[in-house]
């Protein structure tokens, strides 16, 4: 392991947000980030509802300009999936920087739902023909709201260990990137830290056995530089669910 | 598909590499053979994204490519570029940058455009020299789109 890595204000803040979570909160946000008020009413809707796990996007954000979905079963359509978020994107007038970042999550979620949610044992990124078990499928949307536009991720395992993946992620600022990469059977172990470098928002929401489901903010209409400077507001709900 | 390529030419002690596409877990780095080779030449150009699975073969193959005396990266996209910073040893240390984009930004018309800085012209060991009068298509001026802080810390490492 390398000597102790300098960090930097940024860092600093999703760490905080990531250890607030870790001792069992259900949500960091900054009042300076542009969607504290709406990040905090997911947390109402979400605890209002009889059923999370068969929630739309609407039931858990309100109504929602224009919603584009999509479902994949097998890593053979992901480029497909992922060339129609870009246009989905486009058609929503994103701006280049933001349509990179959206994609880039799109891809880690995607990827990560495919090879670690249905499968107990680790998985070798090398199977090309890999495809999920089960009836359905893992779900992604893309929908846009005034000034800001949401990726979600769905899958209908639920498998998720909410502890073991901001752990994962805050050892990845702890100790640096590069130290961090798994070489070994399995993902890089560095994808969920690339989605948190990325949005403004991230909201976790599993039913164990039923449902994980990753919804990724961004603002529009903003500069990419801008986008970057705004603290981030991190966010779990977990509920279990017998019907 | 991800549509990766990896495109090779030699001429003379000169390696010239070419990668197109999407850098991720379909992404087939060969071996490469680096006999009689002093330099190798990387055009990333082309590269349109690299995920986490992408920069752990990215490095696996750079690595490989220890054994000549230079490496140089062209046309380094933003999308590498943040990898470059994020990640220690994304580049061997044999690596040097000769060229990489900078995105610009008009907060009046939200215009990007994607600008090429050039070793010696736009940057060097000594720090950035960013191109001046850069406007959008009405006339508005662009600013540099990134924390320069960060963006460019690669030039100090």
């Amino acid at each position: 392991m390398s000597a102790a890595k300098k960090l930097d204000p940024f860092e600093s803040q999703i760490m905080a947000a990531l250890n607030e979570l870790l001792s069992g909160k259900d949500h960091y946000c900054d009042p300076l980030n542009p969607f504290y008020d709406l990040d905090l009413e997911f947390l109402v809707r979400a605890n209002s509802l009889p059923i999370f796990s068969k929630a739309t996007i609407e039931d858990l954000f309100g109504p929602r300009e224009e919603v584009k979905s999509f479902e994949i079963w097998k890593l053979s359509d992901k480029q497909n999936l992922l060339d129609q978020v870009q246009v989905a994107a486009t058609n929503f007038g994103m701006n280049n920087t933001l349509i990179e970042d959206l994609l880039a999550c799109a891809d880690e979620l995607i990827t990560n739902s495919l090879f670690n949610a249905p499968f107990a044992q680790k998985v070798d990124r090398g199977i090309k023909e890999l495809q999920i078990p089960g009836s359905e499928p893992i779900r992604m949307e893309i929908s846009r709201g005034q000034n800001e536009v949401l990726l979600s991720c769905t899958d209908p395992f639920g498998t998720l260990e909410l502890e073991a993946y901001f752990r994962k992620i805050l050892s990845c600022y702890e100790n640096g990137i590069a130290d961090s990469i798994n070489y070994g059977p399995g993902g890089s172990g560095i994808g969920s830290f690339m989605v948190v470098e990325r949005v403004s928002s991230l909201i976790v929401g599993l039913v164990p056995g039923k449902r994980t489901s990753f919804f990724c903010r961004f603002p529009t209409r903003m500069s990419s530089r801008k986008r970057k400077l705004v603290p981030k507001n991190l966010l779990a709900f977990q509920r279990k669910e017998s019907t | 598909m991800s549509g990766f390529r990896l495109n090779k030419s030699q001429e003379g002690d000169l390696l010239k590499i070419s990668i197109d596409g999407h850098i991720d877990e379909e992404s087939a780095f060969e071996e490469m053979t680096l006999d009689g080779i002093s330099t190798i030449q990387i055009d990333l150009e082309k590269v349109s994204a690299i995920n986490s699975v992408g920069i752990r073969e990215w490095i696996k193959w750079s690595k490989s490519l220890a054994g000549v005396s230079a490496i140089e990266i062209l046309h380094c996209p933003k999308v590498v570029v943040d990898q470059v910073n994020m990640v220690a040893g994304f580049l061997p240390p044999n690596a040097k940058v000769q060229s990489f984009y900078v995105p610009y930004y008009s907060e009046d018309s939200g215009e990007e455009e994607m600008v090429l800085f050039k070793r010696g012209e736009h940057f060097d060991e000594n720090g950035v020299n960013p191109p001046e009068g850069l406007k959008d298509s009405d006339g508005n001026e662009m600013e540099i789109d990134v924390i320069e802080a960060k963006y460019f810390k690669f030039l100090n490492g």
